[in-house]
């Protein structure tokens, strides 16, 4: 077993890491991922940083191809190949894990950092019983025996709200419904207690009245573990609720992050405004149109010179299409670390 | 241009009338032999509705209640069970193929998947045009102009006519099914879920494209959406479908703000919220899943998971009754409440 001195001591539903609060469990610097393909290099994510302390839910939002999805797999490092991290660090409870071997880095995940994805039917092994799937981990990670860790997977299930865990335990995947499915691939990641969970749109497969359960879940777990959750969606309405910082992403960079509450009712970039447009609500007056963004995202392998939301932007300058902004503060006075990258923003 | 169905006939019609509507599929077998029995799957269940000419109408329920195929089964993709489909006072139950065949012009479907709906072998231009041809309602030699004016009106460089489906994003996709779906100059077109595979910003471009185009060219629409939002900015009217059978149905204002089945309650109490706004999210909260059509629970379908069930709920089955006029509502708490009145 690896052993991984940060975290070794760390147990769910204490605060043992309490001195840790302060510093970010998870730290991310100018982090550049590449994909070298027929066609030339697409950069996914240009100049990612971001932080997340423990007990804080940090939301990642943007729309298909934006990065969201690579930065959960760079954070795993698990990123496919030919997928590489061009530049960049990621520390995650103060250790670089870009410099680790694969083998130390395997250690990590579980313990340190896991993920729950959108696809729980794919994510989880259909040929082998569920239970197995959750007393694993622990047993490999955590040195506990079989009975022992049969014991605490049959616990987890009951903790996600898998109803009759003990007869759920034998049970394979195919035998789940989609939430079920959804709460059982969450106890998987649960299982060895991490610093860091990592939810790569875990609701958008599913149905309103079921994400309700899923999200509450999410939030009940931060509560009692303290780890430091990243939630990736295209959902505005989820981040909304869920986040207390948001991050939101075009073409492959951050282009406005702050607390979640100003960003998404004061928004200092034209595309977090026009996603929030187009955004459905369930009160308001339905018998205007929508303020949709015109056109369609850019191409990452052929981004304009400038800004990449300048084509469709409403409010573009000649500058947006010559250089690219750089993400500082919205200057609006209200919130230290509310950022935009837009030419525009009230300096 | 793109021609107006005929409004001449008075724009209060019912255009569009299901009466008892069961569409069954077989199900799994019973036993493990391949001649053992079939299970029944009551995909939709004793379904009533009408569509008055010019309206939408929004279905609305979660996976597996059987909205997309109340939606086949009005344009006899899926043949039903039992029940009547009228379509402008005809019964396509009845009619033969050859009659459907010449009726599907009046009505089209918009696909959820815009990538598994487009032959990828087909450019975009011939699977626009193909139901041009079929009916034989544009001549050869109009036919690119007319191709070019659906593109247009869809929003689509008439340029790209020659090009392939996989040149395009999900959102032109959809664009190129909405266009095919009118050629044709129906009367009557089913939005199966027409959005939710695209991004947001995508999203809201095509809901603001169906509205203009229903307007503009008069449009009966059945929108079909797992989601409340999108039905609630399309719909006229909306009916919320529960395990194949309708539980409430009512103009959409209406039911938007005084939601009377405890399943609406809980669809509308699910959706997120800020978490700064007035009423946080959370106040309903439905535990379980969605129980198996193969095998519904007895009584009321939805009493396994509903928070304010009866003993009662348990042993009868409600009937859809109207609670407030044009409000209907399928649940004891309610037409008890009328029957005291």
């Amino acid at each position: 077993m690896i052993d991984a001195p940060s975290v070794k001591g760390f147990q769910p539903g204490t605060f043992a890491a309490q001195a840790r609060l302060e510093a970010p469990v998870l730290d991310v610097r100018d982090l550049q991922v590449q994909y070298p393909t027929r066609e030339g290099i697409v950069t996914a994510l240009d100049g990612l940083s971001m932080q997340v302390k423990a007990g804080e839910i940090v939301g990642l939002v943007g729309e298909s191809g934006c990065g969201k999805s690579t930065a959960a797999l760079s954070f795993m490092r698990l990123l496919p190949k030919p997928g590489r991290i061009a530049a960049g660090s990621i520390t995650l409870d103060g250790r670089d894990i870009l410099k680790l071997s694969e083998r130390e880095m395997r250690g990590l995940r579980g313990p340190s950092v896991a993920m729950i994805f959108q696809d729980a039917l794919t994510a989880l092994d259909p040929t082998m019983p569920v239970g197995k799937q959750i007393a694993e981990p622990l047993r490999l990670h955590k040195g506990l025996s079989g009975g022992a860790a049969r014991a605490r997977a049959i616990e987890l299930l009951g903790q996600v709200g898998i109803p009759d865990p003990e007869r759920r335990f034998g049970q394979y995947s195919h035998e789940f419904s989609g939430g079920m499915r959804q709460r059982a691939m969450i106890a998987v990641a649960l299982s060895c207690g991490p610093r860091l969970l990592i939810a790569d749109e875990p609701t958008t497969a599913l149905d309103v009245t079921v994400q309700r359960q899923i999200l509450r879940l999410i939030r009940e777990l931060r509560d009692t573990s303290g780890a430091a959750v990243v939630y990736i969606t295209h959902d505005v309405g989820v981040v909304a609720e869920l986040c207390a910082r948001v991050i939101v992403m075009y073409a492959g960079r951050a282009v406005e992050t702050g607390p979640t509450q100003r960003v998404f009712t004061a928004p200092a970039h034209p595309y977090t405004a026009g996603l929030l447009g187009s955004t459905l609500e369930l009160t308001g007056d339905r018998s205007l149109p929508l303020n949709a963004i015109p056109g369609l995202p850019p191409e990452l392998i052929d981004l304009p010179a400038g800004c990449a939301f300048a084509p469709r932007c409403p409010l573009a300058v000649r500058q947006c299409q010559e250089a690219r902004p750089a993400l500082e503060a919205a200057g609006d006075g209200h919130a230290v670390d509310h950022q935009v990258a837009c030419w525009l923003r009230e300096a | 241009m793109i021609t107006p169905g005929n409004p001449a006939s008075g724009l209060d019609d019912v255009i569009v009338s299901v009466r008892g509507l069961k569409t069954y599929y077989p199900g799994p077998h019973k036993g493990f032999w391949p001649w053992s029995g079939r299970l029944t799957v009551k995909a939709v269940d004793d379904v009533s509705l009408d569509i008055r000419r010019g309206q939408t109408l929004g279905l609305v329920g979660e996976s597996g209640c059987g909205k997309t195929t109340v939606g086949r089964s009005l344009l006899q993709l899926v043949r039903p069970t039992a029940g009547e489909v009228f379509f402008e006072g005809q019964d396509l139950r009845k009619l033969k193929d050859d009659e459907l065949y010449a009726l599907r012009k009046r009505m089209q479907i918009i696909f959820q998947d815009p990538y598994a709906s487009l032959d990828p072998r087909a450019t975009v231009g011939f699977t626009i045009s193909e139901g041009l041809l079929i009916h034989k309602l544009t001549s050869p030699a109009e036919l690119p102009d007319r191709v070019a004016d659906l593109m247009t009106t869809v929003g689509l460089n008439p340029a790209f006519e020659n090009r392939y489906p996989h040149e395009f994003s999900g959102g032109q996709r959809q664009r190129v099914g909405i266009a095919r779906a009118l050629a044709t100059n129906p009367t009557f077109i089913v939005g199966d879920e027409p959005i939710s595979a695209l991004d947001v910003s995508i999203q809201a471009q095509i809901i603001n494209l169906l509205r203009t185009l229903r307007d503009q060219l008069h449009l009966t629409m059945l929108f079909i959406s797992h989601d409340l939002r999108a039905v609630r900015y399309l719909s006229d009217d909306v009916a919320v479908m529960y395990l194949g059978k309708i539980v409430e149905m009512a103009g959409t204002d209406e039911l938007f703000a005084s939601p009377l089945h405890p399943y609406t309650q809980a669809l509308l109490g699910s959706t997120p919220k800020p978490s700064w706004s007035a009423d946080p999210a959370e106040a309903v909260m439905l535990t379980g899943d969605v129980p198996s059509p193969i095998n519904p629970p007895q009584g009321c379908y939805f009493s396994t998971r509903c928070p304010r069930v009866m003993a009662r709920c348990r042993e009868a089955q409600p009937a859809l009754v109207e609670a407030q006029p044009g409000h209907k509502v399928a649940c004891f708490l309610l037409s008890d409440a009328v029957n005291l009145v």
